[in-house]
């Protein structure tokens, strides 16, 4: 099993043996065997990004690098499409019913697994349950809320069995269908559960069965998967290399190799982009994109995208359980100023948790304004006086906290930094600290934390990024801790809806509340930004920033 | 005997040099709120980046403050790391070397097999291990580098005990009685002095780049207290747009420990016994 390394010397050594690496990058391999009657067949593509998967399983999903990871070596029933839509990968088509709650998915034969193995309903519905079993660790779970018996299924005091419920929640019709059967309509069903990878049966069954979590199996040294690359090997912490499957069911993929090189300085990234040592970058340091954007040998794709930059609000502990304290720190900064010179050229100034390019945003809801004066007083409607220092004291206490970012993040250290004296304008005792990744995103998602400033993706569905602040996530995904219940409410009711006209009311009404409530200060919304050498060609782009991996087969060198 | 160390001193052109730029900067550091030309700490969004010219002479950093009065207040917490270091590293290490050089037998063994044990530790690494796990700052830092140098300084002492162990005026005074706390004090420690004076000089120098590593990884002095390491690394990530932040920041490191090595070097010749009265 991976043991996490939650030691920031040991992050901190790998750094730099990677930085002392990373200049000696892996030429494109010789042994192409080149298509005589296609020039777009071979090569090698290099992918550098600043960290390490945690799992290569697309189970887990614990952040956007598994994601993206995963999306070459697994596949799924469903992908999202460039404009937002679901469309079938592993299914050929799928029904849904009158009532919305029976669906059946017709799945393609002649798909095989990386090992020869063919792929049937049997892995979907194993899948599934893995999902489901508490015993494993899955953010994938509650986008299958809407299933039969999921609440029984994945009792953590002793799940039951799907055979003791009068309904399961997947039957399995025959080898190529299977049918799902929801306990009420739900819209995101199909975009945010089923288009997430699928799990080999034959290979995890019996780990399963004996209660290991995916993290302690064989399997994840050497996964099998579905996808269009296959895994070849992974050198921790360096490099992880695949290999086209050839008998990927959507096609032999163009590219020969993929080799995924870990350079956790983003400077650096940015330069051995710029010489030709890596051929792609993800999620380039904002302060790298103009010199980027002035190399001829350099093509990007920035694009609107579903991510949101923010301080994260820890809303369970004093002193951000009061929302006046909360509303106080957000007029306290000039976001639009903090944003555009630190977050990004290509990063807009945010209102709330959905960007524009989703139906549900609401365009009514203006950003807080930079009002110092408000701010002041809304600490001294909550009770909060400055001391002969000028430091907000009640009850003999400062206002003081710390607020954290990743330690590679350096655009969010800066905004960081500028929000440090804004605050300490305010008259709060403000402390800064960079944290390692795999250490702060444990605490974080853990409630151990008081601000965070963060990255999140999006989900494809506003359903996804609204359960964020739903009471029942609190420990899972809902890491501001917020409790509402007129929120939760709303959100309930809006999940049992399928159609977006009549969504759309009860989610304006939703970005009302948390406007009001600030559990993030909303800074930016994230663009997706890619960065290749410009022989690369036949990138589709989506909403979703993760979603250009997904189609990775379809991209070659265009020499 | 001081007075012709000093004549030696000032004949070592380089050393007095280094003597001078290194009082210059020490005195702007210990003046800092009265010397520097603006307020170190106070950023301006709209003023970021800024290239040199006559009101900001070593430009603005990425948060619109004025570089030249962040590089004088760093070099109080740089100055003050370095030399609260290397006053820790000089007290562990005189006492042990001390100790193990004085009595001998079967405390200097162990003793110098602990001192071996410390020094066989990757100087980083036993820094990071400390940083991780009691978080970083001022005084963890000041902490880590003075126990990450100290066995140097214990092996230095050591070996001068050992060498006037065996001195006639040592074994007179023995002869009389002195007890040996009077021996270490009068007769061991002065006669250890000009080694240990060079040792001193140096670890400081070392004690100043090794902050400026430290703050550079985000582990030594936390923002927005400026350091002349996190000066550097603040500028590192905008060598393209702003090269002047890091540039200056490495350039007063650069001097400063130049500057020490200068005047290690002249005090190393200049004490010399060797060399005395000739």
């Amino acid at each position: 099993m991976w043991k996490r390394s939650n030691s920031i010397a040991i992050s901190i050594m790998v750094i730099l043996l990677a930085m002392a690496l990373s200049g000696c990058g892996p030429a494109d391999d010789p042994a192409d065997d080149e298509e005589p009657d296609d020039p777009r067949y071979g090569g090698t593509i290099t992918i550098g990004y600043i960290s390490d998967v945690n799992y290569l399983n697309p189970i887990p999903r614990i952040s956007a690098v598994d994601n993206m990871v995963n999306a070459w070596l697994h596949d799924s029933l469903v992908v999202i499409g460039p404009d937002g839509d679901p469309q079938p990968r592993l299914a050929e088509d799928w029904d849904v019913s009158e009532d919305a709650q029976t669906i059946t998915f017709h799945l393609k034969e002649d798909v095989k697994w990386h090992d020869g193995n063919p792929f049937t309903a049997a892995d979907v519905e194993f899948t599934v349950y893995t999902i489901l079993n508490p015993n494993v660790e899955s953010t994938i779970r509650p986008h299958m809320a809407s299933l039969q018996g999921f609440a029984a299924l994945t009792d953590s005091d002793g799940p039951a069995s799907p055979d003791d419920l009068d309904v399961r929640p997947v039957e399995v019709i025959d080898d190529h269908t299977i049918q799902f059967n929801l306990s009420r309509p739900d819209a995101t069903f199909i975009p945010m559960a089923l288009s997430r990878g699928i799990i080999p049966r034959h290979l995890l069954e019996d780990d399963i069965a004996a209660g290991k979590d995916l993290s302690e199996t064989d399997y994840t040294l050497e996964p099998v998967g579905l996808g269009p690359f296959q895994f070849i090997e992974w050198s921790r912490d360096e490099r992880i290399v695949f290999e086209r499957f050839d008998d990927y069911h959507e096609g032999r993929p163009f590219l020969e190799r993929i080799v995924y090189e870990i350079i956790p300085d983003r400077s650096v990234a940015s330069a051995n982009l710029e010489t030709g040592d890596i051929d792609f970058l993800w999620e380039a340091a904002p302060a790298a994109w103009s010199g980027l954007m002035d190399l001829d040998q350099i093509d990007h794709d920035i694009s609107d995208g579903l991510g949101l930059s923010g301080v994260f609000l820890n809303t369970e502990e004093p002193p951000f359980d009061d929302r006046r304290v909360r509303q106080a720190m957000r007029y306290a900064l000039d976001m639009e100023a903090i944003v555009g010179e630190y977050l990004g050229d290509g990063m807009s100034l945010a209102s709330g948790p959905i960007p524009p390019n989703i139906w549900a945003h609401n365009p009514d809801i203006e950003p807080y304004p930079y009002d110092p004066t408000r701010a002041e007083e809304l600490l001294a409607e909550a009770g909060w006086t400055p001391d002969s220092d000028g430091v907000m004291q009640k009850d003999g206490e400062p206002l003081a906290f710390q607020i954290e970012t990743f330690d590679f993040a350096t655009e969010r250290q800066e905004a960081s930094i500028a929000a440090q004296e804004f605050w300490t304008d305010l008259g709060l005792e403000v402390d800064t600290r960079w944290v390692e990744t795999t250490v702060l995103l444990e605490r974080y998602n853990s409630g151990d934390y008081e601000a965070a400033w963060v990255n999140t993706t999006g989900d494809i569905d506003p359903a996804g990024t609204f359960g964020r602040f739903h009471s029942d996530n609190i420990d899972s995904g809902n890491t501001t801790r917020f409790s509402h219940s007129e929120l939760d409410g709303i959100l309930d009711e809006a999940r049992q809806l399928t159609e977006q006209e009549e969504r759309r009311p009860l989610y304006w009404e939703a970005l009302e509340i948390l406007h009001d409530e600030q559990p993030v200060l909303w800074a930016g919304y994230i663009p997706n930004d890619y960065w290749f050498n410009e022989d690369l060609t036949g990138f589709v782009v989506t909403p979703e920033s993760e979603g250009l991996f997904k189609h990775l087969h379809l991209v070659y060198f265009d020499r | 005997m001081y007075q012709e160390v000093l004549e030696r001193f000032l004949r070592h052109k380089v050393a007095v040099v280094g003597g001078v730029a290194l009082c210059i900067i020490i005195l702007a550091a210990i003046f800092a709120p009265y010397v520097s030309p603006h307020d170190a700490f106070k950023q301006d969004i709209a003023n970021t980046r800024q290239p040199p010219d006559s009101t900001n002479l070593f430009g603005t950093d990425a948060f619109g403050r004025d570089v030249l009065s962040r590089i004088i207040w760093g070099g109080r917490v740089s100055l003050a790391i370095g030399f609260l270091a290397m006053l820790l590293s000089s007290v562990i290490g005189v006492t042990i070397g001390s100790l193990a050089g004085f009595y001998g037998g079967g405390a200097e063994w162990l003793l110098m097999r602990l001192t071996d044990m410390f020094y066989s530790i990757p100087a980083l690494l036993l820094i990071l291990i400390l940083v991780a796990v009691f978080g970083p700052g001022f005084w963890m830092t000041v902490l880590a580098i003075g126990l990450v140098f100290w066995p140097a300084t214990a092996r230095v002492v050591r070996a001068e005990f050992l060498k006037i162990r065996s001195e006639p005026y040592v074994e007179a005074a023995q002869a009389l009685g002195a007890s040996p706390s009077r021996l270490i004090f009068l007769h061991f420690l002065p006669n250890a002095m000009a080694p240990l004076i060079v040792q001193m000089t140096l670890q400081l120098a070392q004690a100043i780049v090794l902050e400026a590593g430290l703050s550079y990884l985000g582990l030594g002095a936390q923002p927005p207290f400026p350091s002349w390491g996190n000066i550097l690394a603040e500028g590192h990530m905008h060598l393209r747009t702003a090269p002047w932040i890091a540039t200056f920041g490495g350039v007063f490191i650069w001097i400063t420990v130049l500057s020490f090595n200068f005047i290690g070097d002249g005090l190393r010749d200049s004490l010399d016994p060797s060399l005395i009265g000739r």
